[in-house]
C-alpha cells in the first residue's frame, strides 16, 4: 500500500428520492476521485442532454443527469502522458488501474444501456430499472510494455465532459499502441470466458435504490493503490453494500504481476458458496486477474475465514494486559474449477473482527468497522481518519481528510 | 526454529520372533516405542540427559530394548533437556531459556501407572490403570527464572527418584510451567505436577498389528507421530514454538499440541488442556495440551484450540480440491501455519499465534511428499482420501515415506 490515506467519509444524503440520493452517491464519488491527488480524470459524460458542464449535484445548476458517467485513472510512477508522475508515487505499483463509474435512474423510462452510457450493462442486465436509482461500477487494469501510452485501455472518444464510449469499452487488441498487450476488466464476466468479453461492458453495484425514499450514508477511502467503496441504504447501520478494488500480499512464493482483487457484495461478506465475479455477470461482483492477459484475463475469487476466531468466546483477546481485539486479514482464493484455482493472498487494507458494535473504532479511530447492527457478527474494518464517529455526519459532502 | 531439522523417522515395530523364539507382545511394542524416543533424545546434540530411572527392579544400565540384555522395564521413564546456547554453543536459535521433557511407559498388568518408580505420575488423570493396557505418557516444563532448572529429582542416573511435587520453581525463580495443563494454577494437578498426556498406547484389542512412528525434531521443536496399528491413522504430539500474533509479546512462545489417542486431523475448536487432566482427543476440552498465559510464573498454562481456514479445508466443500494451487506455473501445494488461541472461557482466551514447523494442507494423498523429492511429509486420514485436512511436517530429502521396516528407524 501507498500514498497517504485519504477519504470523504460519513457523507448522507436524504432526499427523499430513491432517484436523488444515487445521484448523490455518484456526484460524492466524482468529487472524492477529482480530488485525489494521485488519480487523473480520463473522460465523463454529465449524463442525458448534458453538457460539459454538468457535474453537480441533482438539486444545483447543471447537474449529473442520468447515463452520467466518467472515468479515473489511479496513476503509478508515470502518467498516461509518459510523463513522471508529479505527485511521486511511491507504492509497489507499476501498472495504473482505471474505474468507471455510471449514474441511472428509472424515472426517467430510460435503459440502463442508454446513450450516452451505451454500451453498457448491470450486473448482467440492460433494461430500465423503473423503480430504481443505481451507480454501478467497473475497474480495468492495462498490460503494457512501455509505460505511459501502452497502458491507456479507454476506449473512448470525444472530449471531457462529453465522451463517448468505444465497444468494446476496454481496448483489447493487442499491439494497438505499440506496447499494449490487453486489458483486465473487472467483475469477471468482462474476461475471457465471461458474458461480457467482446464489449466488456458489465458493471457491478455501488449502490442500487429501489422503491425506498429513506436516506443513504455512505464512505469513499483510499490510498494511493486500494479503494474501498461502502453505502448504506436506510442508514440503519445494518444493510451495507461494499466495493473493494485493491493490492493484497500474495501467497509466500508466488508471484504475481497483478497484485490486484476486486470484492463486491453486502456485509459481513459471504464465505460459503460465494464466489465473487460470475461468468454470468450476475452479483455479487469481483475477480481477480491471472497473468495472461489475453488469455487468462480475470477470474473468479471466492474468500475465506477461519471459524472459531469469529465467534464470542474469541474476541476481544484476553492474551494482552489490555484486551485488545484480533482484525484478520481476509484471505483470497481465484477459483474457477477445474483450470483455475489456489491460495493467492491476503488483503490487509480491508480486514475483519468479530465482536465489534457497528460503528465500532480502535483505539484512536484509525479503523472502524462496518456490518450487521448486532453487537455480535463479523464485522468489515477499513482504515479511518481519527477523528469522526461514524454516523456523526448528516451533510452529503461528509467529512474528507486528510 | 533453530538448528539442523533432525529425527529418526520410519521406525517400525513389528510382531518377529525372538532369538529365542518368542514373538513380541503389544505390550513390548509400547516398550520399544519408549527406548526408540530414548535412544533418539540421547544422541540428539542440543539435548542432555537430566535424569532417568530404568523401571521395577532395574539397574542403571536398563536402557534396552525388551528383548536386549538390561532393557527398560516397567514404570520406566526419563528426563532431558533442550539446552540453549548457556549449555551448547553451537546452538543457534533465540530460545533463552531451556525446556524439559519427562516420558514414562507403562504395563499395567504388572504395575500401575503412579506405582514405584514412575511416582508420583498420572497419564490422564489417572495413576491405576489395570488389565490389558500398554502406555506411553510425557510432560513438558519450563523454569521461570533464577538457575531456570525446574526438575526437582534426586539420586544418580538410571536410578533415580521424582520429587513431589515433580517440577519445581528454579533456585532463584519464580514459577515453573508445566505442559500439560492440569499441572499448573487452576488444574488438578498443581500440587505434584505429575500428570501427563499420552502419545502412544496398546492394548490387548488388537494383537498383531505393528506400529509406525516418525520423531522429528530441531534444536528448539519435538514431534511425535504414530501410527499405532500400522493402518495409516496418525496422531501427533507437537511441542515447540509458535510465532507470537504482532503486538503480543511472549516470554515462553512454546505450546504442546497432543491429539492423544485420537487420529488427526487436529480437532479445530477442541480445546486441549483440560484442567482436570483427563479427556481423550475427541474431547472436549482434553488432556492434550497447553500454552502459557501471561504472566506465567503466576497464571501458568491453561488450555488452548487450534483454527483453520474455512473452505480450504472442508471435506464436504466444492473447494477442497484448491490443491495443488494452480496458480503456480507447476502446481504447488499450500501449506498453512496453524493458528492456535488460549481458551479457558471466561477469563482466559485470545489468539496468540501460529505454528509454522507443523502446518496443515488438504488435497493430498497420505504419507507423501508436498512435492516430488521435498522436504515436507503429508500425513493424516487415509491414503485413499485425498479431500481431507492433513498435517504436514519437516522431513528428510533422503527418506522415501514409509520405506521403514526396522525398530531403529532412520535417523538424520
Amino acid at each position: 500500500m501507498g500514498g497517504t490515506l485519504r477519504g470523504k467519509i460519513d457523507c448522507y444524503s436524504n432526499s427523499g428520492s430513491q432517484y436523488t440520493n444515487p445521484q448523490a452517491v455518484f456526484k460524492g464519488l466524482y468529487d472524492f476521485l477529482k480530488s485525489h491527488p494521485n488519480m487523473t480524470e480520463i473522460a465523463r459524460h454529465g449524463g442525458s442532454g448534458g453538457s460539459a458542464s454538468n457535474i453537480n449535484y441533482y438539486d444545483e445548476a447543471n447537474p449529473f443527469n442520468h447515463q452520467a458517467w466518467y472515468v479515473f485513472r489511479m496513476n503509478d510512477a508515470t502518467l498516461e502522458s509518459g510523463a513522471a508522475n508529479p505527485t511521486g508515487y511511491s507504492g509497489p505499483r507499476t501498472f495504473p488501474w482505471y474505474i468507471y463509474v455510471q449514474f441511472s435512474r428509472g424515472d426517467v423510462g430510460q435503459d440502463w444501456n442508454a446513450s450516452p452510457a451505451n454500451p453498457s450493462y448491470y450486473e448482467a442486465q440492460t433494461g430500465t430499472y423503473w423503480n430504481a436509482g443505481i451507480v454501478g461500477v467497473q475497474f480495468c487494469i492495462p498490460v503494457g510494455t512501455i509505460a505511459g501510452t501502452s497502458e491507456a485501455p479507454w476506449n473512448g472518444g470525444g472530449t471531457l465532459g462529453t465522451n463517448t464510449k468505444g465497444s468494446p469499452v476496454w481496448r483489447t487488441t493487442a499491439g494497438t499502441p505499440t506496447g499494449f498487450q490487453g486489458s483486465f476488466v473487472f467483475p469477471r464476466s468482462n474476461s475471457p470466458g465471461g458474458s461480457h468479453s467482446s464489449a466488456r461492458q458489465n458493471c457491478s453495484n455501488i449502490v442500487n435504490i429501489n422503491g425506498y425514499g429513506g436516506p443513504v450514508r455512505y464512505s469513499f477511502i483510499a490510498d494511493d493503490d486500494s479503494l474501498v467503496i461502502l453505502t448504506n441504504v436506510g442508514d440503519d447501520a445494518n444493510t451495507w453494500t461494499m466495493n473493494y478494488f485493491g493490492l493484497y500480499t500474495p501467497r509466500t512464493g508466488l508471484t504475481i504481476n497483478y497484485p490486484m482483487v476486486y470484492l463486491q457484495w453486502t456485509l459481513p461478506l459471504a464465505v460459503g458458496n460465494t464466489v465473487y465475479g460470475s461468468t454470468g455477470g450476475a452479483y455479487p461482483g469481483g475477480g481477480i486477474p491471472l497473468n495472461a492477459v489475453a488469455t487468462d484475463g480475470v477470474r473468479q475469487v471466492i474468500i475465506s475465514r477461519y471459524n472459531e476466531f469469529f465467534n464470542q468466546y474469541s474476541s476481544p483477546n484476553k492474551m494482552f494486559a489490555t484486551e485488545k481485539y484480533d482484525e484478520f486479514r481476509i484471505p483470497v482464493i481465484v477459483y474457477e474449477s477445474p483450470t483455475f484455482f489456489g491460495y493467492a493472498g491476503d488483503i490487509d487494507f480491508i480486514r475483519e473482527v468479530y465482536n465489534w458494535s457497528p460503528n465500532d473504532m480502535t483505539t484512536g479511530r484509525l479503523r472502524a468497522a462496518w456490518g450487521t447492527n448486532t453487537p455480535f457478527g463479523i464485522k468489515l474494518t477499513t482504515p479511518w481518519n481519527g477523528v469522526t464517529s461514524p454516523r456523526s455526519t448528516f451533510t452529503r459532502a461528509g467529512v474528507t481528510f486528510p | 526454529m533453530s538448528g539442523t531439522i533432525r529425527g529418526k523417522v520410519e521406525c517400525y515395530f513389528g510382531f518377529r520372533n525372538t532369538p529365542t523364539g518368542t514373538g513380541a507382545g503389544y505390550r513390548d511394542i509400547v516398550q520399544e516405542v519408549f527406548t526408540a524416543i530414548y535412544k533418539y533424545f540421547k544422541v540428539h546434540p542440543n539435548m542432555t540427559e537430566v535424569a532417568r530411572h530404568g523401571g521395577i527392579g532395574s539397574t542403571a544400565s536398563s536402557v534396552n530394548y525388551w528383548d536386549e540384555s538390561f532393557p527398560f522395564t516397567n514404570n520406566a521413564w526419563f528426563v532431558f533437556k533442550m539446552n540453549t546456547v548457556t549449555e551448547n554453543p553451537l546452538y543457534i536459535g533465540t530460545r533463552t531459556f531451556p525446556w524439559y521433557v519427562l516420558v514414562q511407559w507403562n504395563r499395567d498388568d504388572q504395575a500401575s501407572f503412579g506405582s514405584s518408580p514412575g511416582n508420583p505420575g498420572k497419564c490422564e488423570n489417572n495413576a491405576n490403570y489395570s488389565g490389558n493396557n500398554s502406555r506411553i505418557g510425557i510432560q513438558f516444563a519450563i523454569g521461570i527464572g533464577g538457575d531456570q532448572n525446574p526438575w526437582n529429582g534426586t539420586g544418580t542416573l538410571g536410578q533415580n527418584v521424582k520429587g513431589s511435587p515433580v517440577w519445581k520453581t528454579p533456585t532463584g525463580g519464580t514459577g515453573v510451567i508445566v505442559y500439560p495443563r492440569s499441572n499448573n494454577v487452576g488444574g488438578a494437578h498443581v500440587t505434584n505436577k505429575e500428570n501427563t498426556s499420552h502419545i502412544f498406547y496398546r492394548d490387548s484389542g488388537n494383537t498383531t498389528s505393528p506400529s509406525k512412528v516418525h520423531i522429528i525434531m530441531d534444536d528448539d521443536n519435538f514431534v511425535f507421530l504414530a501410527d499405532p496399528t500400522y493402518i495409516d491413522q496418525w496422531s501427533l504430539c507437537y511441542f515447540g514454538v509458535f510465532v507470537p500474533r504482532p503486538d503480543l509479546t511472549f516470554e515462553y512462545p512454546y505450546v504442546m499440541l497432543n491429539t492423544i489417542t485420537g487420529y488427526l486431523p487436529i480437532l479445530r475448536g477442541n480445546v486441549y488442556g483440560s484442567t482436570n487432566g483427563q479427556g481423550w482427543c475427541n474431547e472436549s476440552p482434553n488432556n492434550g495440551g497447553g500454552i502459557p498465559a501471561p504472566n506465567p510464573a503466576v497464571n501458568g498454562v491453561r488450555g488452548l484450540f487450534m483454527e483453520r481456514y474455512q473452505l480450504l479445508f472442508d471435506s464436504s466443500s466444492p473447494y477442497v480440491f484448491m490443491n495443488p494451487n494452480k496458480y503456480f506455473d507447476t502446481p504447488v501445494f499450500d501449506e498453512y501455519p496453524i493458528p492456535i488461541a488460549m481458551y479457558e472461557y471466561p477469563n482466559w482466551y485470545g489468539y496468540a499465534g501460529q505454528i509454522d514447523f507443523i502446518k496443515e494442507t488438504s488435497g493430498s494423498e497420505t504419507r507423501c511428499r508436498t512435492t516430488g523429492t521435498g522436504t515436507r511429509y503429508v500425513v493424516g486420514g487415509s491414503t485413499s482420501l485425498t479431500n481431507v485436512v492433513k498435517l504436514s511436517v519437516p522431513w528428510p530429502a533422503s527418506v522415501n515415506p514409509g520405506i521403514g521396516l526396522t525398530r531403529e528407524g532412520i535417523v538424520f
